[in-house]
């Protein structure tokens, strides 16, 4: 019997998923275990769509469709976490398993804080991510660093701090990820300054940081990270679905050592960036002279996992007066008060800015800040945020009805 | 998108239209079908198949060929000239067909709203740039408000040698003295009353961004 706390390798015994997934194929073994045995409706994870540089998230119902969903993609700029809210009914109705990686679980939890999703109909299994790379960048880089183009790229992975490309011809490629971001390639702004990057508030942290010797390459590691996630582990094994063995302790030590330094990385980009951003006044100047190119598309809104009033208050005239070019500032300074304390560097809404502003790189700048004032970290566990709004409707009814302005009572 | 309740998509409608007229040439199945069909009859495109626009950096035109690259930015390396070079010759200028006078002072332009498009078929049902701007309105230079003792927000009239338009005064210093500026989104702010039917002679454009008016406040009412 698993136990949270534990840690394993772990494969599938279907020699079907096997050929079509990467390092055991534990995490598809274990989705369709859950599946077939209806411990969950439905499953939403992330297949490939027109090429390797398009991921495209699905819900799967067929157990058969699951070996689609195998194997890793990270040309994805995908978040899942507000698919659930908006497409899924907040998994109120249905059982759920979802892929996540750091930033889906983070969203997911704060949407959970929120009222937005049933966190107990929802079966996360984590995978640990070093990050992803714009679709546009990944083919740009390709071409530009590799030589190579990118429609011969059969299958590309980051691995011990680099970026690795197979082409059709069965040739690897590989450059240091230093190299390729010091010049402007590489991950996305938000995936550096990242530090989640084994999702431990999901219910299993999956990944293949940490598998040495014989299973090198064919067993998942998977740590267990809740009573959810050690029962469906423990019933998988006792059915065949999947074998486990306890993880090499040299294995252990390994996958500790990859995630310090991924988290060290972490912290090195957050230092660029945010001393690149000046502080105080230079800061805000910054800020400003980039978003005076928003068109008000609202597409920050519409992807943030923190955003999910039902009456915004960017669209309250007395706030933001409409029809008005450049976009009133405040429209801005909104997002900021409301989002900040909760902001989980998910990058949504930078990437897709379609005026390309920095969105995520200023509200992560505004989050840190806020964490290092009032020591709440977003996206970790249930703890409710420093000063959002959690209950919008009660929120305003109470202002409403006091007359108050005050909607964070911070100094209470 | 798919096509709201029984509603067809637009390319259906129209080869469904072309066989009840008995037109050949129609029988597309998809709009990639008549896709491919603008790239039979299109050098500049014929490169730029479904697949290369399914690619995140996308092709550009011209692009005549499936192995030519697209071309991001025209005129790059030469002018499409004898020469390849950019000619630059002197204009003799010549003044707009209307220009103001005393007894319409004011030189009206018209143009567009980043919320809004043409004649709002679309975005007027748009619920959010609804919100941004809902009804037309002409914008007015403070100092000529100010003379005129018209308020912000409200109703003047606007009158040129073709017609007359009601709409909500806007004062601004966006726009300048004895100018005003319309868009053409509104139908209750119709700009197209009032401008000039004078064509180009080159081009056959007309010159809608140029026609003089007069404004008038609306007395007895308010």
């Amino acid at each position: 019997m698993a136990a949270k706390g534990d840690m394993v390798y772990a494969w599938t015994t279907s020699p079907d998923i096997a050929s079509v997934a990467e390092c055991g194929g534990a995490v598809t073994g274990l989705l369709k275990y859950a599946l077939e045995n209806k411990i969950v409706d439905a499953v939403l994870a992330v297949k490939k769509g027109v090429d390797l540089y398009d991921a495209v998230p699905t819900i799967i119902t067929d157990p058969a469709e699951l070996s689609e969903t195998a194997g890793s993609l990270h040309c994805g700029t995908l978040l899942l976490s507000k698919l659930v809210k908006k497409y899924l009914g907040g998994a109120e109705d249905m059982r759920l398993a979802v892929t996540v990686k750091g930033c889906d679980a983070m969203g997911l939890y704060e949407l959970a804080k929120r009222n937005q999703v049933n966190l107990d109909n929802l079966l996360m299994i984590g995978v640990n991510c070093g990050g992803s790379v714009s679709p546009v960048t990944a083919r740009k880089m390709i071409r530009e660093k590799f030589g190579v183009d990118p429609d011969d790229v059969v299958k590309e992975e980051i691995d011990k701090g680099q970026f690795i490309i197979v082409t059709k011809d069965g040739q690897h490629k590989g450059i240091s990820m230093d190299e390729l971001e010091d010049e402007g390639y590489g991950r996305r702004s938000n995936c550096r300054r990242c530090k989640m990057k084994v999702p431990r508030q999901a219910d299993l942290a999956c990944g293949n940081w940490g598998v040495i010797g014989d299973k090198a390459g064919k067993a998942t590691f998977v740590e267990v990270c809740s009573e959810k996630g050690a029962d469906l582990l423990s019933r998988a094994a006792k059915a065949g679905a999947i074998a486990t063995e306890p993880a090499n302790p040299k294995g252990i030590e390994i996958r500790g050592k990859v995630e310090n330094a991924m988290l060290k990385l972490g912290d090195k980009w957050r230092g660029r960036y945010f001393e690149g951003l000046g502080e105080g006044k230079e800061r805000l100047q910054k800020m400003m002279e980039d978003a005076s190119r928003c068109i008000k598309c609202y597409a920050c809104i519409e992807n943030c996992p923190i955003c999910y009033c039902e009456e915004c208050s960017t669209k309250k005239p007395y706030l933001v007066p409409p029809g008005v070019l450049p976009v009133p500032f405040m429209f801005h300074l909104i997002r900021f008060a409301h989002v900040a304390d909760s902001c989980v560097n998910c990058g949504q809404c930078e990437e897709n800015c379609p005026m390309e502003i920095a969105n995520s790189l200023y509200m992560h700048a505004l989050q840190t800040d806020m964490e290092r004032m009032f020591g709440h970290t977003p996206g970790v566990d249930m703890e409710l945020p420093v000063l959002a709004l959690v209950e919008e409707q009660a929120e305003r009814q109470r202002l409403s009805a006091t007359g108050s302005d005050q909607i964070f009572d911070v100094f209470k | 998108m798919e096509p709201p309740g029984d509603a067809k998509e637009d390319w259906q409608i129209f080869v469904d239209l072309a066989h009840k007229l008995g037109l050949q040439g129609f029988d597309f199945n998809s709009p990639e079908d008549i896709w491919n069909d603008v790239r039979r009859v299109t050098p500049s495109m014929s490169g730029i198949s479904y697949a290369r626009m399914e690619k995140p950096e996308s092709v550009h035109w011209p692009c005549p060929s499936e192995d030519h690259p697209g071309t991001p930015i025209l005129h790059r390396e030469k002018f499409a000239s004898a020469d390849g070079l950019g000619h630059f010759f002197g204009l003799e200028h010549r003044p707009p067909a209307e220009v103001a006078d005393t007894e319409y002072p004011f030189t009206l332009m018209t143009g567009r709203l980043l919320f809004h498009y043409h004649t709002r078929t679309q975005t007027g049902r748009a619920e959010l740039l609804h919100h941004e701007v809902p009804a037309g309105y002409v914008q007015i230079n403070s100092e000529d408000a100010a003379r005129l003792k018209i308020q912000n927000g409200e109703k003047i009239k606007l009158t040129s040698r073709r017609g007359e338009v009601e709409t909500i005064a806007k004062v601004t210093d966006e726009v300048a003295p004895g100018v005003l500026m319309m868009t053409m989104h509104f139908g209750d702010a119709a700009a197209n009353m009032l401008t000039n039917t004078a064509l180009d002679p080159l081009s056959k454009m007309p010159e809608l961004k140029h026609s003089a008016v007069k404004v008038e406040k609306i007395t007895g009412v308010q």
